[in-house]
């Protein structure tokens, strides 16, 4: 198993050194002069001159990258020209929100996933089905700016019973109540395709493990459906779902910038965003590689999760 | 098909010689009757009754309901099947129980055993969990102690080694046999009185096959577990059964102790089907296609067989050839599948080329038609080293060869109509303007015995047989020289398969042609061949004309695998002893 | 021949797309739904009762009903006539980028399946494209190229080269090592004639689904960015972008992004309902 992570492991890195290149190059290739862009337009020619020595601009290229990858590993970010904070201290802030939100719409898609595929399978009844793979559709086919929208109309302003945004302002931890109030329309906005798309897939696997060989032999032997869908047919649907799973958080990742937009939460896709609108690219290059990073990981965990699941990669070998 | 159903005893009667108390039959079908949304009825119209400790063979080609028929038995039917008539077990009636009622006479008096052996298992639990789960499911108070030892003792009645150790494997570190002693020790978990054997030996190397259908024979006469062995192999039903069924399309077409059935069929069909097997040792009474020394010992045309001689150029030769594959995975182990294999086909010879699987027969095959690169040594055919030539060269040579695939579901481009795909090869050489390759088409289908509207037709359209007559007619477009051939029956009924052995043949004496015929069919190769080579872990074991390779092996191996196949042929010891079952036949 | 050898029931290839699509009830109802939106589109010049930018007199913010249809927004422009001219920016989307992106995609995929060394490239720069959520690589390139609807198309096409480059590869690798084209390879047939002759051509089956999925994700992406203000240029309108002037005015009145609402969704669960009455037909 240690050798079948260890086999991942180049290609991960390499994908985060090549992510580097690219999101260095962001910067470089912005047209005109990124000193004067980032400067803003009104800026003395010595202030642009001063962005220009704090960015390093007039060193040679390969310097500069250099110098940009070590301050990201020691998350020393720079100061943001349009807001003027610490970049480090606001990605500190936002990171917090998202990852908040992003494990919520996660546990809201696994929840989802599981219990409508479990139930779905065991229950086993067409019109179920239907309606089942009928909602399943339309959550996949909702954009989250759609469905974030309505329930904001709906929950918010035709009914008032949820805040329309933002964050619970006494913190997560004080108020747990508050927070779940805040939280349960991006997170279930978040969560929803996401869900929709595990639960479609799983609900798939789970049905191709029931038409499997080793399914009918526990049938003939007089195993109850309930009992093999639970404990035969659910572990070797698992791995290909994980799989899956560590896409969604690709997905989510990315959708956390729409929902965090609508919902005004202020969290890293909020940043993102004010940051291309006020041209703030050194803070746009962190939030990619941030982004990119948690991606990797994510799918070296997915990797480890796959590998634990299985037997024939956890014990790896052919016929004894 | 008539309807004989008067003509018929009473099952139940039938099972009594004497008659006094009528012991109950164990197993008792009537008029069952299986049914798709399809036109025709998987199984139309099927009745037969099983005694206690019996062992029932029911025969039949594909199509012929056999499968159906015993997973009507347990209510295993695909989705949408509906079966009616009468099943009954010990008395009991099962067709139509709820699936709550079903589950308590699963693996509890009736049990059943897989064909397939590698997907039989749960990948992701172990041999011992699999145990356990089948033992709970009939006895839920059961302790974990308990159940440990009723596993192991499951595993040793399997006569799986080292029974303690394999509780806790997974079933990817078992091999396919052990896998199959698995899967009968999960059947005979509960002591069932039944055992259904579907197939049981069918995806199995003969020599392992011959092991787990000993192993089933004790188990019955340990346990008195009566089995209804259900499969296409006239050799396993003669060697295993008192009692043989053949069933065709859905209907019973005769039923008999197995000396009557294989020594005077009554019913056309029956006798058909025994004609059509292929036989390793040709009997005096053989009714089978002759064997091909036969036709080698006739005088032969300027093209026909002839011994490897200095004057011809062989049509292909290995000398020394090693092939290597890489891992599958990386940091795993490299595989050699050939081991410094030297051969050689003279023109016109068909080489048989038999092993079990992992044998490399099939790496040999494609290393003759360039397919796999050599490691080390050298193929020559026609007389040119194929890895030395440039691409022009290599292209001519080609022109010389073919290769007819085994499956039949995908030998043939599914989005190519027939004509176009025997059409590629000429086309590929720029033969002929089209009229003339359409008219080669239809002389091509022709040879084959299809009729040159077919051309017009998708393989979707084709039945296997025709198929692969078809990919035979393809190979044949550019009278090649060498034809390699890999497993090109395998796929098929026997009486499909004899008649494209039959064309096979026809065609070979005809065009005269070289051929690499790769099988696992000893009786096939000994049909078709005029020598033999035999493989054996990527080393060639023998080699050798093919009578003296069969009737006089010379290597240990090649023995054992010859003894290993199970002959169609009734033993002495079954003539002997009285069949517990009367005879019928249904029509004739 | 005497024996009678039953007819094979499979096979679907040539009749997917009427089997999957038209008498799928599904597939009709997606067809359906995209086929409205479509025509929508393209007719919008003439069934659009006033101008994409076009600024009323004395109508601010008016409810929906009576001359306009969904209303007015806060500058006085037709909300219906701006959803109508909006979908043509999707259409762009849907019908050029997608397939630009799908045909550059094919094109790796057959290289990656030729070479080596091309395949090794491809396959980490697929990892690497795919490694940024969709979103994050449209911020990258509208970083670079500025907000506008080619921007829209560049990161639509280039989020589509790495699902249709690894999905033509698989399924090329797959139809390599069947027995008709290995046949075909023995009897002297080359590369490309394989590639053109089999490869090819029963590879392309499985992408009319990834289609429609790509096409009802691109909806989605061009919404997304105009939403986030990353898509075309106001005052030209999106369905993203009139998405996010609604929200504006939601507590106005909530009705006001309802059409463009209605609209996107139509389109994203029209082709996904497409696709997966294809994906059906294939199995069937």
């Amino acid at each position: 198993m240690a050798r079948y992570l260890a086999g991942r492991l180049p290609s991960a890195l390499f994908v985060l050194f090549a992510a580097s290149v690219l999101v260095f190059a962001v910067l470089r290739l912005i047209p005109g002069d990124p000193a004067v862009t980032l400067a803003g337009p009104d800026a003395s020619p010595e202030a642009v001159d001063a962005v220009r020595a704090e960015l390093g601009l007039d060193q040679p290229i390969l310097h500069q990258y250099v110098a940009w990858l070590g301050d990201l590993v020691r998350f020393d970010l720079g100061r943001s020209y349009v807001l003027g904070v610490d970049n480090a201290s606001l990605v500190r802030d936002g990171l917090t929100n998202t990852i908040v939100l992003t494990l919520a719409a996660l546990l809201v898609a696994v929840l989802m996933a599981l219990a409508l595929s479990i139930g779905g399978v065991l229950a086993n009844r067409r019109w179920l089905e239907a309606v089942l793979s009928g909602f399943n559709t339309i959550a996949v086919a909702l954009p989250t700016f759609v469905t974030g929208t309505l329930l904001i109309v709906l929950l918010a302003v035709v009914y008032r019973v949820l805040p329309a945004g933002g964050t619970p302002p006494e913190g997560f931890a004080s108020r747990p109540d508050l927070a779940v109030q805040y939280l349960l329309m991006p997170a279930l906005c978040l969560g929803l395709p996401a869900g929709a798309a595990l639960t479609r897939f799983l609900t798939e696997s789970l049905r191709t493990q029931l038409e499997a060989p080793y399914v009918t032999t526990a049938q003939a032997l007089g195993i109850s459906r309930r009992r093999i869908v639970l404990t035969q047919a659910l572990p070797n649907a698992l791995p290909s779902a994980v799989t899956v799973l560590g896409v969604q958080v690709g997905a989510l990742l990315g959708g956390a910038v729409i929902v965090e937009a609508v919902f005004a939460w202020p969290g890293l896709g909020l940043l993102i965003e004010s940051g291309i609108s006020g041209r703030d690219y050194p803070l746009v290059q962190v939030l990619m590689m941030l982004s990119v990073l948690v991606f990797v990981v994510t799918q070296l965990l997915t990797d480890v999760a796959n590998a634990w699941l299985d037997p024939r990669i956890r014990l790896g070998g052919a016929a004894a | 098909m008539s309807d004989v159903r008067t003509a018929r005893p009473a099952p139940a009667a039938a099972a009594t010689p004497a008659g006094e108390p009528l012991p109950l039959p164990l197993l008792e079908i009537d008029g069952l009757h299986v049914d798709f949304a399809h036109p025709r009825p998987a199984v139309n119209d099927i009745g037969f009754a099983m005694a206690e400790g019996e062992i029932v063979a029911l025969v039949g080609e594909s199509g012929s309901g056999k499968s159906m028929t015993a997973r009507a038995v347990l209510g295993l039917l695909p989705r949408g099947a509906r079966a009616s008539g009468s099943i009954r077990v010990r008395g009991r009636e099962v067709l139509g129980l709820p699936d709550a009622r079903l589950r308590d006479l699963r693996g509890a008096s009736v049990a059943m055993v897989f064909q397939e052996p590698q997907t039989a298992l749960n990948p992701v639990r172990t041999v011992g969990w699999q145990l356990r789960e089948a033992l709970r499911a009939h006895r839920s108070g059961l302790g974990r102690a308990a159940a440990r030892q009723r596993a192991l003792e499951l595993l040793r009645e399997v006569e799986i080694p080292d029974p303690e150790k394999r509780l806790g494997y997974y079933p990817h570190q078992l091999s396919g046999g052990q896998k199959q002693r698995v899967v009968l020790a999960l059947a005979l978990a509960n002591e069932p009185a039944l055992l259904l054997a579907d197939e049981p030996t069918t995806a199995l190397d003969v020599t392992v096959q011959a092991e787990i259908l000993a192993l089933l024979r004790r188990v019955n006469q340990r346990t008195g577990t009566a089995i209804l062995l259900i499969t296409h192999n006239m050799g396993v039903v003669a060697q295993m059964a008192s009692r043989v069924i053949v069933l065709r399309l859905g209907d019973v077409v005769e039923d008999g102790p197995i000396a009557d059935v294989f020594e005077r069929p009554q019913h056309a069909y029956t006798r058909q089907l025994l004609a059509a097997v292929p036989r390793l040792r040709p009997a005096d009474d053989a009714t089978g296609a002759e064997p091909r020394l036969v036709k080698a010992a006739e005088p032969s045309g300027p093209s026909g067989p002839s011994e490897p001689s200095g004057e011809q150029v062989p049509a292909v030769v290995f000398e020394g050839a090693d092939v290597v594959f890489a891992p599958a995975r990386r940091g795993g182990e490299p595989f050699q599948a050939l081991t410094g294999v030297d051969l050689q086909v003279a023109p016109g010879e068909v080489l048989g080329l038999v092993g079990e699987s992992g044998s490399g027969k099939t790496t040999l095959g494609r290393a003759a038609a360039g397919l796999v690169p050599l490691a080390a040594g050298r193929v020559r055919v026609a007389g040119a080293d194929v890895a030395a030539l440039d691409r022009r060269a290599l292209r001519e040579l080609r022109r010389r060869l073919a290769f007819v695939p085994q499956d039949p579901a995908a030998s043939l481009d599914p989005l190519l109509s027939v004509g176009q795909s025997v059409a590629e090869p000429l086309e590929l050489h720029g033969v002929g303007d089209r009229a003339a390759r359409a008219a080669r088409v239809a002389e091509l289908l022709e040879s084959v015995r299809l009729p040159a509207s077919y051309a017009g037709r998708k393989p979707r359209e084709l039945s296997g047989g025709q198929r692969q007559r078809v990919a035979l007619a393809r190979a044949l477009a550019l009278e090649p020289t060498l034809l390699i051939a890999d497993e090109p029956t395998s796929a098929l009924d026997v009486s499909i398969q004899a008649e494209v052995l039959r064309l096979f043949d026809e065609l070979q004496t005809q065009l005269g042609f070289a051929c690499v015929f790769i099988s696992h069919d000893l009786a096939v190769v000994r049909q078709v061949s005029d020598r033999v080579a035999v493989l054996r872990a990527g080393r060639l074991v023998e080699v050798g004309a093919t009578a003296d390779v069969f009737d006089r092996p010379q290597a240990d191996y090649t023995r054992r695998l010859i003894e290993a196949v199970p002959e169609p042929v009734v033993p002495t010891s079954a003539r002997t002893t009285p069949a517990p079952a009367s005879r019928r036949a249904r029509a004739s | 021949m005497t024996v009678a050898e039953v007819e094979p029931a499979e096979g679907t290839t040539g009749r997917t797309w009427r089997r999957g699509v038209l008498l799928h009830g599904r597939g009709l109802l997606g067809l359906v739904l995209v086929t409205v939106v479509v025509a929508a589109g393209l007719l919008a010049p003439l069934i659009a009762p006033f101008g994409a930018n076009e600024q009323i007199e004395g109508a601010n913010l008016v409810g929906p009903g009576g001359a306009h249809l969904l209303g007015t927004d806060e500058v006085n422009r037709d909300i219906w006539s701006r959803v109508l001219f909006g979908i043509r920016v999707d259409l762009i989307v849907v019908f050029v980028a997608v397939p630009v992106g799908a045909v550059v995609g094919i094109a790796v995929g057959v290289a990656t399946t030729m070479n080596g060394l091309a395949d090794t490239l491809a396959q980490r720069l697929f990892d690497v494209v795919l490694a940024f959520p969709v979103l994050i690589l449209g911020i990258g390139v509208t970083a670079v190229m500025g907000p506008g609807v080619v921007t829209v198309a560049v990161v639509i096409a280039l989020a589509e080269v790495p699902v249709f480059g690894r999905l033509v590869r698989t399924s090329l690798l797959t139809i390599r090592a069947l027995p008709y084209v290995e046949s075909s390879r023995v009897m002297g047939a080359g590369t490309w004639w394989l590639m053109r002759r089999h490869m090819l051509p029963n590879s392309l089956e499985p992408l009319t689904v990834q289609l429609g999925v790509s096409m009802s994700v691109a909806v989605f992406i061009e919404g997304a960015l105009s939403f986030l203000g990353l898509g075309v240029r106001p005052p030209d309108p999106s369905l993203g972008s009139l998405i996010r002037d609604g929200i504006r005015n939601v507590w106005q009145s909530p009705t006001f992004v309802v059409g463009p609402l209605v609209v996107v969704s139509m389109l994203v669960l029209g082709f996904l309902l497409i696709s997966q009455a294809l994906a059906a037909g294939r199995r069937a």
